[in-house]
């Protein structure tokens, strides 16, 4: 077993794992963050990507092991508690979402690429977008997501009420 | 007879609202942002596997596998995976209680293997382990006596396409005694005749591939014993009814004493129905035996051997037409590659003969489908079931005779085309709703069809562009294949918000979101007042399948029926509140109920709620639909075998590389009549993905098997789907809207429709980026992947 | 897997730490840098679990790098594809065969794990950077507690997966010479799709022009005859330099000379004939795109 730091969404995990656990099995069982999925185990279809020290890994083929002192995010880290990021945002926005399986990837490359390129062109896009594969063929409306979002934060608004947004495009408590 | 209240409420809703725009409703056709988005968007634990996090000390169970595509077996020994560490049990056939058979439509595919394997993927035994590591790693360590036999992957090693007849071999299912599945034919007419009175007439032969469904998401099931005995069972399966009534029978137990929830699927496109029953069954047959919950989860290379795939067809299509263009007659032979087990196939290739003349007016068809058995992996439902593999022929000889007769595709189509008051070949009168012309002429005006024929006629180089046409019909629903009926419930709480319930799946398609929108713009809520809850076949109305893009259609109907009863009731005990003159005066824009002629005189929607509560008028409603009766006569293809079909018409304009053979779309137009748009957001993303998935089919994607059964691409490297960079750069979207009255605000299916066409479009596209007759004939097949187009390039002597 | 519950993970302190476990432990140990293709063999069980797993993200900062130093191009071996393409090799057009390999290499996620010692290592017909790094005629330090040795790629690179890298020993650098100013290279990839491709062939150009007489060129493919792993195609440079550079010269080292040196194979996913045909086609487009380079025409 290998001792092991790790700071997922901004908590500090202490670990004790096998040599070859991959960081999927990791946080998904046994942290428990599950919008990481599995979809090939092989880094091909890239459902599984989180950022590792701000780059985006598949977390398939990486091992829990060597990620001593590294900083993790998922999409549950995205936005501190209450509020979501305007990266969330722009993609309910766009409207690309269908089975939802492949999005938490499409957003944490997303933040990866809004990160390092403030407003991406078509091409640019594209090619970050080509880490995850989506067989619904929402492609072009997450396209538009990245633009919407890199809109978003240009004018400066990074977080949004989780509540509001809620109320808004989904399940409302009614007045009396 | 009278109309049942249901077909009544339908109609009446239909010619209500015939004349009234889509944009002025309120809810409809709006761009609604799906009820599950922001659970999805912040990765909230919704698929199956992700709910393994809830279950305390699960067993895991591993399937083995068999190594042979065809073998008797004669023993099982798996006395040293029972030894290996953290091993609990090993099962085999003769653990199985009930019956021992999970075959979709006949009882033709056991669970686990008894006597037999009939291609790589059968299951022999499950191994049980406290770890699915270890459960992997004993499977290997079971040993299986087979006798191997002789391995048919090739259809045509079994039937001979010129007769059609069985040739004698070694039976892959010899309890059947024969190998052919079943076979469908249409006879109408005289097609003899007709061919010799034809002033042209085309001919070829055509192969359509084997398509993995390739959904990111891999099967998974999990199973929890409950204290009476019965089983509680999560699964990706898009059909729980169905599944329920698989782990029934193989456990022996009543259908209530099985209850199978399916939690959000990660895309399903048709792959997700048989083998949801069989990893159901699995996980139930260990959990109820071993008393602990039992998981299941494949990995890719399980999940593409593990689920069946679209058909792979080969077809000889003979079409004849007069000089002015008149189709004459049809004849046509279709096998289709069925793989090691029946499935959903005779439903596939009963779906294949109706459409195989494709949407036009013939008088003289003679068709025969046959399905037959091969040592491969099972063909099954995938989106479109059995219609893209005949529309490619069909759309194919539709451009051979247009160059024949020197017609532009798009005037022999106009020509020929279904309207308003024909017949189709089936003999089925069309009275209304019949949108085909109008997409054909929406299509060609959006893609600069005329521009862009002349245009690319005139380019030179090694670089060619090309734009071709493709259009389809559609049969909504299952038709003459079963009951076709549907429900859903809605429960309105004590504060206004509202429970929403069907046994239909969410499979990532969004049909729910059509069925929210149905029941808010009845109601008159905004569509955040609805929960749904998830498929459970304990708790929500058996809606029938999620198939056969029935859901916004059938569902929608249930919807209706069930939103417009409790409207009814609301409206009456409103007006009595509010003193209108007549029920028919309220108006509900919650959170505002009002007399419409006194819009300042308003109660709350949830004062409406309490007081109906109080005075006992029931707030749960139940809605149910039936079908009009499908009919077929099996001797001669004729009857009435849909209810209604979706309409559709794509163009493609491709570029071509004549040194390499590569293909790459460059913009797709898509033109579907649906009858009435209900959840544009979903029509939309339908429209687009639908494209991009039928990209795939038409440029890249096959199976590819070796001589012994063993498919070669088992993952996502090696089987290629379209990336984020291979997607078009322009879409152009439209939806006509011709609506059909048995269907809510007379809204069709475009779930399966919108991959139909598309490869034909493709390869129309490409034949005219190389402008020459041989290549015309030569494009008679597909995925057009590099090496096929360039040595049909190099065949037809087309030079850059 | 059988057997994964004995491996460990060795994490080096320096350099002659890790050299020195290798020495101690080998054969028994591999050397892990991405682990994006490591991984996969063992998951596919195409190689057996080792007793040790070398981890050499702790030489991260040592062996991360470009730099072009008295005309030399250094780049450390634990160097990722994307650094690569933050370095000067992005930059330059001498080295635009680097931008080629790039766009055509895995997906983006996957270039911020592959490093460019993996990729030497994994000594396969997919290796890109072999391919392409043949045409840079660039060599690989191999150390080791015994010492320094440099290998030239082409030697280095025995067969599939197979590398002439002795057990006690690690790739720590990749070198080439500077390439002169008047000249460029390219990288030609193309499949089905995209990208996410192994491709139906791969080839690399590098090109030296004076005036329009091809000075120097050097060719490489992902296989040329026999083995599969990248080779160069000399018969067909030796072919082209000191020539001059036309579309006519293209076609006969197309069609005369590459077919004499070239073999290729059919297996499920494409024809022998097909392949050689795309080598040619590739080889002519490879030769045009470093041309239009030199000459600033792209």
């Amino acid at each position: 077993m290998v001792k092991v730091t790790l700071t997922v969404n901004n908590v500090k995990y202490e670990l004790d794992v096998p040599p070859l656990e991959r960081l999927i099995d990791t946080l998904r069982y046994r942290l428990g963050f599950t919008s990481v999925k599995e979809g090939c185990g092989r880094g091909e279809c890239g459902s599984c990507i989180v950022l590792v020290n701000g780059n985006p890994v598949h977390s398939c083929l990486a091992l829990t092991s060597r990620l001593d002192g590294a900083e993790i995010t998922t999409l549950e880290g995205l936005a501190p508690a209450g509020k979501m990021h305007a990266i969330q945002v722009a993609y309910i926005e766009a409207r690309g979402v269908q089975c939802g399986f492949c999005t938490p990837s499409f957003i944490m490359v997303t933040k990866a690429l809004l990160d390092r390129v403030s407003d991406p062109d078509d091409k640019t896009i594209r090619e970050w977008h080509s880490s995850v594969l989506c067989r619904c063929g929402s492609y072009p409306y997450y396209f538009e997501a990245v633009k919407r979002a890199a809109k978003y934060l240009k004018e400066g608004k990074v977080y949004f009420d989780e509540r509001e947004v809620r109320e808004k495009y989904h399940l409302k408590v009614l007045a009396r | 007879m009278s109309k049942p209240d249901y077909v009544e409420i339908v109609e009446e809703v239909f010619y209500k609202y015939k004349d009234k725009k889509t944009e002025e409703f309120k809810y409809l056709g709006k761009n609604v942002v799906r009820w599950d988005a922001i659970a999805k968007i912040t990765g909230q634990p919704i698929f199956t596997a992700d709910l393994l996090k809830l279950v305390k000390n699960p067993v895991f169970v591993y399937s083995v596998r068999t190594k042979y595509a065809h073998a008797k077996v004669k023993g099982v020994d798996y006395s040293d995976a029972l030894k290996y560490p953290g091993v609990l049990a090993v099962f085999t056939a003769k653990d199985v209680p009930g019956i021992n058979d999970v075959g979709y439509v006949i009882p033709d595919q056991p669970l686990l293997a008894d006597r037999k394997v009939r291609y790589i993927g059968d299951t022999v035994a499950l191994v049980v382990a406290e770890s699915l590591e270890n459960a992997r790693e004993a499977g290997e360590l079971v040993q299986v006596d087979y006798e191997p036999l002789k391995v048919y992957l090739d259809p045509l090693e079994i039937i001979d396409p010129e007769t059609l007849e069985e040739k004698p071999h070694e039976l892959i299912h010899d309890e059947r005694g024969t190998d052919i599945l079943t076979r469908y034919k249409i006879r109408v007419g005289d097609v003899e005749k007709a061919f010799k009175e034809a002033a042209v007439v085309v001919e070829n032969k055509y192969e359509t591939p084997f398509q993995e469904h390739a959904y990111i998401e891999p099967e998974a099931a999990i199973a929890i014993p409950e204290p009476d005995g019965g089983v509680t069972i999560y699964a990706k399966t898009q059909c729980p009814f169905d599944t329920r009534k698989a782990v029934a029978n193989v456990l022996g137990l009543p259908f209530n004493m099985v209850r199978v929830i399916a939690p959000a699927l990660g895309g399903g496109f048709g792959g997700a129905e048989d083998v949801g029953n069989e990893i159901a069954a699995k996980v139930a047959l260990v959990a109820t035996r071993l008393k602990r919950p039992a998981a299941l989860i494949h990995t890719r290379e399980e999940s593409i051997i593990g689920h069946t795939k679209r058909h792979r067809t080969i077809s000889w299509y003979r079409h004849a037409a007069a000089r002015d263009g008149t189709l004459l007659a049809v004849e046509a032979k279709v096998i289709l590659d069925k793989g090691a087990y029946a499935s959903l196939g005779p439903f596939v290739a009963w779906r294949a003969v109706v459409h195989s003349t494709g949407p036009y007016k013939v008088r003289n068809a003679k068709v025969d489908v046959v399905a037959v058995y091969t040592n491969k992996i099972p063909g099954g439902a995938f989106r479109g079931f059995g219609n893209p593999q005949v529309t490619f022929p069909v759309e194919r000889q539709m451009d051979l005779l247009a160059e024949e007769l020197g017609m532009d595709p798009v005037e022999l189509r106009l020509k020929n085309v279904l309207r308003n008051g024909d017949r189709t070949v089936h003999g089925q009168l069309l009275d209304h709703g019949v949108g085909a012309e109008e997409v054909i002429k929406k299509a060609v005006e959006l893609s600069g069809w005329y521009e862009k024929r002349r245009l690319y006629a005139s380019l030179t180089g090694p670089v060619r562009r090309g734009i071709g046409i493709a259009i389809f019909y559609h049969g909504n629903s299952i038709g003459a294949e079963g009951a076709d009926y549907s429900s859903a419930s809605v429960i309105i709480q004590r504060d206004g918000s509202i429970i929403f319930r069907t046994g239909l799946t969410d499979m990532g398609q969004g049909a729910i979101q059509g069925l929210i929108n149905i029941l808010a713009e009845v109601l008159g809520v905004p569509p955040n007042y609805i929960k749904v809850e998830a498929a459970d076949t304990a708790a929500t109305p058996d809606a029938g399948p999620t198939v056969a893009s029935r859901s916004t259609a059938m569902g929608g109907n249930a919807t209706l029926v069930a939103a417009y009863k409790l409207r009814q009731r609301l409206n009456k005990l409103a007006a009595e509140l509010l003193g209108c003159g007549s029920p028919d005066d309220v108006v509900i824009e919650a959170p505002k109920v009002y007399c419409k002629d006194d819009p300042s005189h308003a109660i709350t929607w949830r004062e409406l709620v309490e007081q109906a509560f109080w005075k006992g008028v029931p707030l749960q409603e139940f809605g149910f639909y039936r079908a009009p009766p499908a009919e077929w006569d099996e001797e001669t293809g004729t009857g009435a075998p849909y209810f209604t079909y979706t309409y559709g018409a794509i163009v493609s304009d491709v570029e071509v590389d004549l040194e390499t053979g590569v293909v790459r779309v460059k913009e797709a137009t898509t033109v579907y009549d649906i009858g009435r748009v209900i959840n544009r957001t979903g029509a939309e993303l339908h429209a687009i993905g639908g494209y991009i998935q039928g990209m795939g089919y038409a440029l890249m994607e096959d199976l590819y098997y070796d001589s012994e059964g063993r498919l070669m691409n088992n993952n996502l490297s090696t089987y290629h789907i379209p990336t984020a960079r291979d997607v078009p750069e322009k879409f152009n979207v439209y939806f006509v809207e011709a609506g059909y009255y048995h269907a809510p605000f007379g809204a069709k299916g475009l779930g399966e429709p919108s991959i139909v066409a598309i490869a034909p479009s493709i390869a129309n596209a490409v034949v005219n980026a190389l402008r020459s007759k041989q290549a015309n004939k030569l494009v008679n097949k597909h995925p057009l992947t590099p090496d096929y187009v360039y040595g049909l390039i190099k065949k037809a002597g087309v030079k850059p | 897997m059988v057997g994964i519950e004995l491996v460990s993970i060795y994490k080096p302190k320096s350099l002659s730490d890790a050299l020195e476990f290798l020495d101690k432990n080998a054969p028994d140990v591999k050397p892990i840098a991405g682990g994006t293709e490591l991984l996969l063999l063992i998951r596919d069980k195409k190689i057996k679990p080792p007793k040790y797993l070398l981890d050499l993200y702790p030489l991260k900062k040592q062996l991360s790098y470009v730099k072009v130093e008295n005309g030399i191009v250094r780049i450390g071996a634990l160097t990722t594809v994307y650094e690569l393409s933050q370095s000067i090799l992005h930059r330059d057009k001498r080295f635009a065969g680097f931008v080629d390999v790039y766009d055509k290499f895995g997906t983006m996620a996957l270039r911020f794990e592959a490093t460019i010692g993996g990729n030497l290592n994994a000594a396969t017909q997919y290796s890109d950077y072999i391919t392409l790094m043949l045409v840079f005629d660039a060599s690989v330090r191999l150390e080791s507690v015994k010492g320094v040795r440099e290998l030239k790629l082409s030697e280095f690179v025995l067969d599939k997966r197979k590398t002439a890298l002795n057990p006690n020993e690690l790739v720590t650098e990749v070198v080439f010479r500077e390439p002169p100013l008047d000249s460029s290279s390219s990288f030609v990839k193309f499949d089905r799709r995209e990208i996410l491709i192994a491709g139906i062939v791969t080839e690399a150009t590098y090109l030296h022009l004076e005036g329009d007489t091809i000075k120097d060129v050097r060719i490489s493919f992902d296989m040329v005859a026999g083995r599969r792993i990248p080779a160069r195609a000399l018969k067909t440079e030796e072919f082209l330099r000191g020539k001059s550079f036309t579309s006519d010269l293209l076609e006969e080292a197309a069609e005369k000379v590459l077919p004499s040196e070239m073999s290729r194979v059919t297996d499920w996913w494409t024809t022998a004939d097909y392949r050689l045909e795309m080598s040619k086609v590739s080889l002519k487009r490879g030769l045009k795109l470093a041309y239009e380079r030199v000459k600033g025409v792209r």
